[in-house]
């Protein structure tokens, strides 16, 4: 599975590509913001994992950029965040982010996550 | 005619009392206006204290609170990192003297090497919350800068203002929408559990209803 990794920072980026290898996800495509991401995000992404808060693009408006493209619409996406507040959780939701992780997060977590939304029986809509 | 406001009198002469009263009358007279005026700035710059006190005050109290937290959370992370180190430097101990009957086999050694320094790469992840804390505080002392500023130009208006300082800018001049002021590493799990909560409650009462929702 190819993976789609978006933080603005630097060293979050290599935690989480260090974190997918440890549970066996190598293929990763990194960006720095949302508009990266997007021009990034092709056929051959099978998984975003997003932070919220970024320049030029946060990870909200990513979500809702790739629901409303049907060719990027049901790709999983799951939010490594810092934020924690219940409107926040409802704004990802409705945006429709599938999985929401806190920072700091362990590889056993996010393991936990994407098997939880890859393995969803009907997928992402 | 000689007026004696306009025409000083003669040196050589000295002013006769009621010069001396009218004079007396008018230095009070002035003295009054600017006592009046004095009052009325003094009254003016109380209340601006009072302003910039309640402002900034807070404020500044705020950015203690979240340096405090960017203190406790380098600290407790880089406590986590030394304790990590000592864990994996005991391990290469552990492998350097070899098997033993009381010994570990060395794959599991390398197994728990592997976990420790996975273990010391998310602990690196306070880097990324401290950095949001410092914004958020940086913000918070760039509106106190504004509004102190504002306040200068008020009482000097001579002095136009030209900007912030000549400070780098903070990230949180880049946008507050690149930061979350109230990024925090406390009480991780309990928040998870809470998020995880709420995020499954607001999924399944967003049913049908949320517009390209999984499931």
């Amino acid at each position: 599975m190819k993976c789609l990794c978006i933080d603005d920072s630097a060293t979050m980026r290599r935690i989480v590509l260090n974190a997918l290898k440890t549970i066996g996800i190598t293929d990763v495509v990194e960006a720095s913001d949302g508009k990266e991401a997007l021009a990034k995000c092709d056929g051959s992404i099978g998984l975003v994992i997003t932070d919220w808060n970024m320049p030029v693009m946060g990870g909200l408006e990513l979500t809702k950029a790739l629901r409303s493209n049907p060719a990027t619409a049901r790709i999983p996406i799951l939010m490594i965040t810092t934020r924690s507040v219940k409107d926040d959780i409802m704004q990802a939701v409705e945006a429709g982010v599938n999985s929401y992780i806190l920072k700091p997060f362990t590889p056993q977590l996010l393991k936990e996550k994407i098997d939880q939304i890859c393995s969803a029986p009907s997928g992402p809509a | 005619m000689s007026d004696p406001h306009t025409n000083p009198v003669d040196p050589g002469r000295s002013p006769s009392l009621d010069e001396l009263q009218r004079d007396a009358d008018d230095l009070s007279g002035t003295i009054l206006k600017i006592h009046s005026e004095i009052r009325e700035a003094l009254g003016g710059i109380r209340q601006m204290r009072e302003a910039i006190e309640s402002f900034s005050a807070q404020r500044l109290r705020d950015t203690q609170a979240r340096l405090d937290e960017v203190s406790s959370t380098t600290e407790n992370a880089a406590l986590e990192i030394l304790n990590g180190l000592d864990r994996t430097l005991a391990m290469v101990d552990e492998l350097q003297v070899g098997i033993g009957p009381d010994r570990r086999p060395p794959g599991e050694v390398c197994d728990a090497l592997r976990a420790e320094v996975n273990h010391l790469y998310g602990c690196l992840q306070f880097q990324d919350i401290v950095a949001q804390q410092i914004a958020g505080a940086g913000a918070l002392l760039g509106d106190v800068e504004t509004r102190l500023v504002a306040v200068a130009v008020l009482l000097d208006g001579s002095r136009a203002w030209k900007g912030p300082s000549n400070r780098a800018a903070p990230p949180a001049e880049r946008g507050s929408g690149a930061y979350n002021a109230n990024a925090s590493v406390r009480d991780v799990a309990g928040r998870q559990a809470l998020i995880d909560q709420a995020f499954g409650t607001a999924r399944n009462g967003a049913g049908a209803g949320a517009p390209r929702q999984p499931g």
